[in-house]
């Protein structure tokens, strides 16, 4: 009797299609179905008129338009996202996400859109942590399952781009939330963690809120943030690439990105 | 020790509900909160709003799961209840099979399983029907065993004496047993239910906007972790508390007569 | 059906070489008894006799492993049990009414749910019977409201609402205190009176004395020795019978 209802409740949501015709799916249907976070300002967030808004669904807004279909934004968890397999529920993740060679065996990543600067965060009464060297045998909290993370135990490759220096050793990773870290960076130095390492959104909108943090220079290292894909579909890849690359070269995302971000982060600048 | 009337200890009781609340408030005054920002959001917090795509969200969605999801756990619970009760050997081993799998995985687990793994074997499930299969498969293993316990407390006596007078099984079952079983079930299953309001929260993880997402989403953008969550703990403590007046109601009318023991 | 129905000097309940076990242990051993309409036997014996499971094989609560009953012309077994429990009526030690509903209700239930009486005549029948249990004031109320003895009577009037052919009593006043005994042994005196077929476990003896046609005694899943009262309890053949009567006078008082 459960088996039946459980099928009951199966062809009450069935969506269309399976992955490889995503484009004739969204041709068809008028619809591109977007994913991203919600929790990342100014990436994603919900405003004060309870709306999706941000850097990544104003780009995703881009995108539908040049394409010229609607846009359908949903928000499942990360885990949800990260672990591929979307089996037609969604069509590409402009969320702000960082390729690994775990998420490129379920995901496919045509193009970026964007790189962001990953800093160093710590409180701004710290004296003994001047640079990333300093990280060595420190307790530096990081946003779980985070490409920062990997950055620490170095482990982090990122595609295209020569090997990083790691110049630290031994540290003590603290995967957690990131906002709860940032509020346990701002207890105090060495309270419950010495340091933060982050993108430097993240890290400026935490700094304008909380006034005991501070950012370190120079930036660590650049993190692409690619559009993410169902794996396996080159026709939709080279439709998501080229619509993308059409933004770039008429100047939208630049104009985006001066509006959330103060400065021009899609534009190759290193 | 000597027992005061219950006027008297009614009173006392709600004037110390009234310090404690006092006390509370005082303390989130102390806070300086954001009183403002609060009321802004409360609307869509209590999802007097719909979200943008139309659905519903916040503290009706949350309602709206809690509630559909009782439902199915409870048509679940009965069958597994009545199969583990059973004589019939492939009845028994089902039904302790499930509860025992339900109930020994954490529902997390598997809320993720049946949105992201059952899609790799072609089953595709919506995020709300996930939401409401996962919840009502877990909760209904916790409830069977509670009305498995409710009916074999029943005292043997009453089932053979409806026996005796000739009864049909299904009058036994539903106008004998049922209502004494229900007496000694209301109350767990209550607290199984208070806990599945809060459960509710993890159909955000396949993006429905219910409350605690949107608690977290709000505190996220503005930094305001303090009001927000405040505000979402409030809204579901008072959830937890209607319930328990519905819950109170219930007992007692299940409660009549059995409970009448005092006046002779 | 077997012809025995339609046979008036057929018994009304035929036991025949019951055997029994729980478990390991054997509770009867090839009990044969008859009951016959209008009859009135007690059985009486010491505990572990297999008395109660007699009584209980006669309406099917317990099944027995081999071994016939016949009530009322009807053999019993897993398919005929609901048609013999409408013409038996069982009243328990522990009364087990129905804590839940009303005296009222507890009476009407099986009238309305199995012979499909309309709820004012089974409750006109209920009342009637309530009537002579005396216990009609007490209609409404719950049975948590009612001591041991009203509730006992309670339940023989539920039992008679199904108008049975035969009454079976295990241990009816065991579980009460001595001063509402014998309110209930009058209503069942009452029933003897009124013709009804009856078997009945107990240790009332003067009760015995006065109601019962004969009395078996039981030891060990046996009957050990059977006759009337008189001859039971002035003049008893077997020792083992004799060892129990003097036991039962010594240790507890005889309620006359």
């Amino acid at each position: 009797m459960r088996v039946l209802w459980v099928l009951l409740l199966v062809l009450l949501y069935l969506p269309p299609a399976v992955a490889g015709a995503t484009l004739d799916r969204v041709r068809r249907t008028g619809i591109v179905t977007d994913v991203l976070i919600t929790q990342y300002p100014p990436f994603g967030f919900i405003d004060a008129e309870n709306q999706v808004a941000g850097f990544d669904v104003d780009v995703a807004r881009a995108f539908a338009a040049r394409l010229g279909v609607r846009l359908k934004i949903e928000t499942p968890s990360w885990e949800s996202i990260v672990s591929g397999r979307w089996q037609g529920r969604w069509d590409l993740c402009i969320c702000s996400m960082t390729p690994t060679a775990e998420r490129a065996q379920v995901l496919g990543f045509p193009v970026e859109y964007y790189a962001s600067p990953t800093v160093l965060v710590v409180h701004k009464d710290e004296t003994r942590i001047k640079s990333v060297a300093d990280l060595s045998g420190k307790r530096v909290g990081v946003g779980m399952g985070s490409s920062f993370e990997k950055y620490l135990d170095h482990s982090l490759r990122i595609p295209g781009e020569p090997p990083l220096a790691f110049p630290f050793h031994d540290v003590i990773a603290v995967p957690g939330d990131e906002t709860i870290n940032l509020r346990n960076l701002a207890l105090g130095p060495g309270v419950r963690l010495d340091a933060i390492v982050a993108s430097l959104s993240t890290a400026k909108a935490a700094t304008e809120s909380m006034r005991s943090l501070k950012i370190l220079e120079p930036v660590l290292y650049w993190e692409p943030s690619l559009v993410a894909t169902e794996k396996g579909d080159a026709e939709w890849d080279r439709t998501v690439a080229n619509t993308v690359a059409a933004l770039k070269a008429d100047g939208t995302l630049a104009q985006i990105s001066r509006k959330w971000l103060g400065m021009d982060v899609t534009t190759d600048v290193r | 020790m000597f027992v005061e009337d219950s006027g008297r200890f009614r009173e006392k009781v709600w004037l110390t509900w009234l310090g404690l609340a006092g006390l509370l408030a005082w303390g989130v005054h102390g806070l300086h909160l954001d009183i403002a920002y609060i009321g802004a959001k409360l609307p869509f917090l209590l999802g007097l709003k719909l979200a943008p795509d139309g659905f519903i969200q916040g503290a009706a969605l949350t309602i709206f799961v809690s509630a559909a999801s009782m439902l199915c756990a409870s048509g679940v619970a009965l069958v597994t209840a009545a199969g583990r009760l059973s004589s019939n050997p492939l009845a028994f081993a089902l039904a302790t099979f499930y509860a025992s799998l339900f109930r020994g995985t954490p529902l997390l687990v598997q809320v993720l399983i049946i949105y992201l793994a059952l899609p790799q074997i072609g089953i595709v499930l919506g995020a709300l029907t996930s939401g409401l299969v996962a919840l009502s498969l877990n909760y209904g293993a916790y409830l069977a065993e509670t009305i498995r316990s409710g009916v074999m407390a029943v005292p043997a006596g009453q089932r053979e004496a409806a026996l005796a007078l000739g009864l049909p099984r299904w009058v036994i079952t539903w106008k004998v047993i049922a209502p004494q079983a229900l007496r000694l079930i209301i109350p767990p299953a209550g607290a199984l239910f208070v806990s599945m309001l809060k459960d509710s929260s993890l159909v955000s993880l396949m993006g429905l906007w219910e409350l605690n997402f949107l608690a977290q989403s709000y505190a996220r953008s503005s930094f305001r972790y303090m009001e927000m969550l405040l505000a979402a703990a409030l809204i579901y403590w008072i959830l937890s508390v209607g319930f328990e007046v519905v819950q109170f109601r219930l007992e007692r009318r299940f409660g009549r007569g059995i409970a009448v023991v005092t006046d002779r | 059906m077997t012809a025995l129905a339609s046979d008036p000097s057929a018994p009304l309940v035929r036991i025949s070489d019951l055997d029994k076990w729980h478990g390991g242990v054997q509770v009867l051993r090839r009990l044969s008894l008859d009951l016959a309409l209008h009859e009135r036997v007690v059985v009486c014996g010491p505990s572990g006799s297999g008395k109660s499971t007699l009584l209980r094989c006669v309406n099917g609560l317990e099944l027995p492993q081999s071994g016939t009953v016949v009530v009322d012309g009807i053999e019993l077994n897993r398919a005929a049990v609901e048609r013999i429990r409408r013409r038996v009526g069982m009243v328990f030690q522990s009364f087990n009414l129905f804590p839940h509903m009303t005296v009222l209700d507890n009476c009407t239930l099986a009238p309305i749910s199995v012979r499909k009486l309309r709820a004012p005549e089974a409750r006109e029948i209920a009342l009637d019977y309530l009537g002579r249990v005396r216990m009609v004031g007490h209609a409404d109320k719950y049975p948590g409201q009612l001591s041991g003895g009203e509730q006992q009577r309670v339940a023989i009037a539920r039992a008679l609402c199904m108008s049975p052919k035969v009454m079976l009593f295990d241990e009816p006043t065991s579980a009460l205190d001595p001063e509402m005994v014998k309110d209930v042994l009058d209503v069942i005196m009452g029933l003897a009176a009124a013709g009804m077929t009856l078997l009945c476990v107990t240790h009332e003896m003067a009760f015995a004395r006065r109601v019962a046609h004969r009395v078996v005694f039981m030891d060990h899943g046996q009957i050990v020795e059977q006759g009337p009262p008189d001859r039971i309890f002035d003049a008893p053949e077997s020792g083992r019978l004799r060892v129990f009567l003097s036991r039962r006078l010594q240790g507890s008082p005889v309620s006359r």
